[in-house]
């Protein structure tokens, strides 16, 4: 941890928001509500006083103009930033956005192709590629890329996910030029060094066996499994066979037929001036350095449809908690109605006064955090809710998603309800743009996933234009928890019996093992 | 934390400081390229007000109209070190308790308020202070101060919303604490480095602690700590000054101050003997350790130097440690080290996760030569460069713990210093005392903290595994 100031190791706070733990933040919220048909099992504390403490310091007058919150003026309005957009002869898509506010700047350049396109011969080659780009060129080691990187205040991430690739850096402004020649030699000259190679593999498969402790991965790859079927947005890591069957030849292969300008955007964003930077992109990454070539395009299979209500349940023998996810496909990212599912998400589950929240969280004291997510993607991803609660409590916590699930799909939201969810996504989606790294993530995802070139400026008049019908007609259509896709992470011996009661459970080890025997119905 | 004396020096006096904008050339930017010069301009966070009520409560406002945001921060100088034998944990359930409602809020509603309008909010609790914050548009800004005044005058403690918060709190332990491999290991390791029980004990607490407490200890802790002149409070964004202050007066201004707070002695005696523990931690798949020694509380002499080797050892692939031991020696599947900094006694930890076939000794070790190279050699001018540009960047990229680019970040940084040192101009002070770090100093340093003797040692080891037969 470098730290200009002093940090916990483990900072604790009311809502999992900025966790530095290994566990990953959930996010999931419910409303309180009294039709659940589960027990009440709030702890009682007898012996605890019912009131009358005194206080050891006045009590201060009651003020009555408190009772009411303040009236507000309006908002100023946000000035979206100017973003100047160009294309070169490549076909490499250009955006430069200057601001000096501070002495920093980032280079973004995101690749539309990811694991998702990878062939089913080649897992995690586009994974390996990505990582092992920055680990040696034709002419740098990997310790002078991150020597040179590092010495400019910078960082350099080359990444991918299912439906893109990035690599990204950023440095203190002043040494931007010498970024920017660094990115490039990785981006056109890796070498995919045999050695760096085979220490990653043998690290990767390590590290694998490390995350199969992991309640977050264990959960995570088994709900991706069922809900995605044969399409490759089920593979959440590649196996130990697949790592070691990969060559510097395969990466390198995939390099050149992935890493193309017509396949990519590049984001420019920071302390930085326009007018230089436009003859250096051109002499650096024009079409006399970087080629253009056509990029192969897999057919993605479809992705399966559940019927019925099944259990999943991974076992992690001693186990203190259950993790507990359920849900199905979602939408893609760009349908159109996107905006609706986000707003009934939100409504659901989306922060810490939803429906999951109140009602799992401040109801009924289950758990730490519960949450929705909606996770489009290029292909319909995800819509799940998810929380970790205490073992003795996991079959009252699964009857409450259920509940909620179901009062979604069946019944109008309110009108308060529907507002508030508008105002946060309309508001939070402002407040992100206010760091250069949040206006580059909001550019990047506007290119990668296709959507059109107002989305900043439309975000907001979307969101607002949802109605409680839409909200409505968008639940019925995603959400049932009549088929449903449960997956539980938990001690099997403490709660497999009693999680029969929802659906036939299927079992399985850490290592992704079915154990029939211990399947019940 | 600490009392806050320095802050009584401004009790009552309206300072404006003056914003003066000063770009100066960074002393940075030497060795391996030439001419290349980072321009920061000072200070770095412009205090616009700063303003003590009557009552004893401090406000620091930093205007920036680039966009409308506004975010606050109010650091409250009470944590875990201020907890007494058998109610560990209790500061930061007691944080918790500050979102169940006061006089004129319903429980929750603190989220609900804020969430509506699109903001953000959190507070976290650390072992020598708790902050609450909130970001939101900036036209929002008299809402926090509604929101905040009511919890600091009039919070509801009632026997429900305490068994409530009691769960979710077990439940946040359980969740980030035992059911995740290497973290009880690394809080046993602060547990037995530090020989106070105030600084070891772990911020999260005990159950049976967390079990013991009731919520006649919540009136309590409410009543001694949660006081405008226990408090600090930071507003950075699009606001006018003059505004701030009379909108914290008309919040703030009649809630009443309390006695000065006791403070425990955290005292921490000199470590002469080596200690070392082993652990068996059921969630973890490799063999592990964990190595600390004490070290100086924030901006004392040797923290600037202690933070620079922590970034030579561990920050980035280029770092010594990951070179070493991941890359070069081949022993390590993850290691880190991290300056646990604090207002008092303070660890430095290393991390390590070793690959299959090595023991902790010979790992160990190699470890022990790369801190010990510290000591033997001085470090290159270019390395030194490197290490502080890189706490360059924590101050200016968009998503570190102490980001300027975020409204947050300064707040929370305004807020700290505040708080913990009286003077917020010491933000500028200590970057230039980075900057003037020398190779000399960082020897010196490392041949004060460094050695055998004032180790303390634990060693993780995953269960014995028995394979379940399971098939295809």
């Amino acid at each position: 941890m470098n730290s200009f100031f002093a940090k916990a190791a483990l900072v604790l706070c009311a809502l999992s928001l900025t966790v530095n733990s290994p566990s990953q933040a959930k996010t999931v919220k419910t409303k309180t509500t009294s039709s659940s048909k589960v027990s009440k099992t709030l702890p009682k504390k007898e012996e605890q006083p019912t009131v009358k403490i005194e206080a050891a310091r006045a009590v201060p007058a009651e003020e009555l103009w408190r009772k009411v919150a303040p009236q507000l003026p309006l908002p100023r309005p946000f000035n979206m930033p100017k973003v100047e957009s160009y294309k070169m002869d490549n076909g490499l898509e250009v955006m430069l956005l200057e601001d000096h506010r501070f002495p920093f700047a980032s280079i973004n350049l995101g690749f539309r192709t990811g694991t998702a396109q990878e062939p089913a011969t080649a897992l995690g080659v586009a994974e390996m590629t990505a990582i092992l780009m920055p680990q040696g060129t034709t002419t740098r080691t990997s310790k002078q890329i991150a020597s040179q990187v590092e010495y400019i205040g910078g960082a350099l991430k080359s990444s991918t996910d299912y439906d893109y690739s990035l690599l990204s850096g950023s440095c203190l402004s002043a040494y931007s030029d010498k970024l920017f020649d660094v990115m490039c030699d990785v981006l056109l000259n890796p070498s995919f060094p045999a050695d760096e190679l085979s220490l990653r593999k043998a690290n990767q498969i390590q590290e694998l066996t490390m995350k199969r402790s992991d309640p977050d991965f264990l959960i995570e790859e088994r709900f991706s499994k069922v809900v995605f079927g044969a399409h490759p947005y089920s593979v959440v890591s590649p196996s130990e066979a697949d790592i070691n069957k990969l060559t510097s030849k395969d990466l390198a292969e995939y390099h050149d037929s992935h890493y193309l300008p017509n396949n990519a955007v590049l984001i420019v964003v920071g302390d930085f001036d326009s007018a230089k930077i436009k003859p250096l992109l051109e002499s650096k990454l024009g079409s006399a350095k970087w080629k253009q070539g056509s990029v192969p395009v897999a057919a993605e299979p479809a992705m399966p449809a559940q019927s019925g209500r099944k259990i999943y349940l991974v076992d992690r023998p001693g186990s203190v908690q259950t993790s507990i996810k359920v849900g199905n496909v979602s939408i893609k990212r760009n349908d159109p109605s996107y905006f609706p599912m986000l707003v009934a998400n939100q409504i659901l589950g989306g922060t810490a006064h939803a429906r999951l929240f109140l009602n799992i969280r401040e109801a009924k004291g289950f758990t730490y955090g519960a949450y929705s997510k909606l996770a489009s993607r290029k292909e319909p991803g995800a819509f799940f809710a998810e929380a970790d609660v205490r073992t003795d409590v996991t079959n009252p916590s699964l009857q409450e998603f259920l509940y909620e699930l179901d009062k979604m799909r069946t019944t109008k939201v309110k009108d308060d309800e529907i507002q508030a969810a508008k105002n946060y996504l309309a508001g939070s989606f402002q407040l992100g743009l206010e760091t250069q790294g949040g206006i580059a993530q909001r550019l990047l995802e506007m290119k990668l996933f296709d959507l059109p070139n107002d989305y900043l400026e439309t975000y907001a008049n979307k969101v607002v234009a949802v109605s409680v019908d839409d909200v409505k007609k968008a639940a019925s259509k995603l959400i049932d928890s009549n088929n449903l896709v449960v997956c539980v992470v938990g001690d099997a011996n403490k709660i497999k019996e009693d999680l029969a009661l929802f659906g036939p459970v299927n079992v399985y080890d850490s290592e992704g093992r079915l154990a029939p025997e211990q399947t019940v119905h | 934390m600490q009392t806050n004396k320095l802050s009584k020096l401004f009790a009552n006096l309206a300072l404006t400081a003056l914003s003066l904008t000063i770009y100066c050339q960074c002393p940075a930017a030497v060795a391996q390229e030439s001419e290349v010069k980072v321009a920061i301009k000072k200070p770095l966070i412009p205090v616009s007000k700063d303003y003590t009520l009557k009552n004893g409560l401090r406000l620091l406002v930093s205007e920036d109209h680039s966009v409308p945001v506004a975010s606050i921060a109010i650091v409250y100088d009470v944590g875990a070190r201020d907890e007494v034998k058998g109610r560990s944990g209790f500061a930061h359930l007691f944080e918790h308790m500050m979102f169940q409602g006061s006089q004129n809020v319903g429980k929750v509603e603190h989220f609900k308020f804020i969430e509506n309008v699109g903001g953000s909010l959190n507070a976290s609790t650390h072992a020598d202070f708790t902050n609450y914050f909130e970001k939101v548009p900036s036209n929002q800004i008299e809402l926090c101060l509604w929101l905040e005044s009511d919890r600091m005058r009039s919070l509801k403690i009632t026997p429900d919303n305490f068994t409530n918060q009691l769960e979710t709190v077990k439940e946040e332990k359980r969740m980030r604490v035992d059911n995740q491999p290497y973290v009880p290991s690394s809080i046993r390791l602060e547990e037995l480095a530090f020989d106070n029980w105030g600084n070891g004990h772990p911020t999260i607490g005990y159950f049976e602690d967390l079990e013991a407490s009731s919520i006649k200890d919540v009136k309590q802790f409410f009543d001694t700590y949660y006081a405008p002149n226990n408090a600090t409070m930071a507003i950075v964004g699009d606001v006018n000054s003059d505004e701030m202050v009379k909108l914290v007066e008309k919040y703030f201004g009649s809630i009443p101050r309390v006695e000065a707070i006791k403070r425990p002695d955290l005292s921490e005696p000199a470590q002469t003997h080596a200690k070392s523990e082993k652990m068996v931690d059921k969630q973890a798949q490799m063999p592990a350790f964990w190595m600390a020694w004490k070290a100086p509380a924030r901006r004392e002499k040797d923290f600037y130097a202690l933070n620079l080797m922590q970034t030579i050892l561990s920050t980035g692939e280029s770092s010594r440690l990951y070179q070493r031991m991941v890359k070069g020696d081949k022993v390590a599947l993850k290691v880190d080290a991290s300056y646990e900094e604090r207002r008092g006694p303070s660890l430095f930890e290393t991390f390590v996760v070793m690959k299959p076939g090595n023991t902790p000794e010979k790992v160990r070790e190699v470890l022990m030569e790369e801190l010990d190279k510290f000591k033997k050699e001085p470090v290159s001018a270019e390395e030194l460069q490197k290490a502080k540009n890189q706490i360059l960047r924590g101050l200016f990229s968009s998503n570190s713990y102490a980001s300027l680019q975020r409204s947050l970040g300064r707040a929370e940084m305004l807020a700290e210093y505040g708080a913990f040192f009286g003077d917020p101009a010491l933000i500028d002070k200590d970057l230039e005392t980075y900057m003037a770090v020398t190779a000399e100093d960082i020897q010196k340093v490392a041949g004060r903290i460094f050695n055998k003797e004032g180790a303390t040692t634990i060693d993780v080891s995953p269960v014995a595994k028995e394979k379940v037969s399971t098939s295809k």
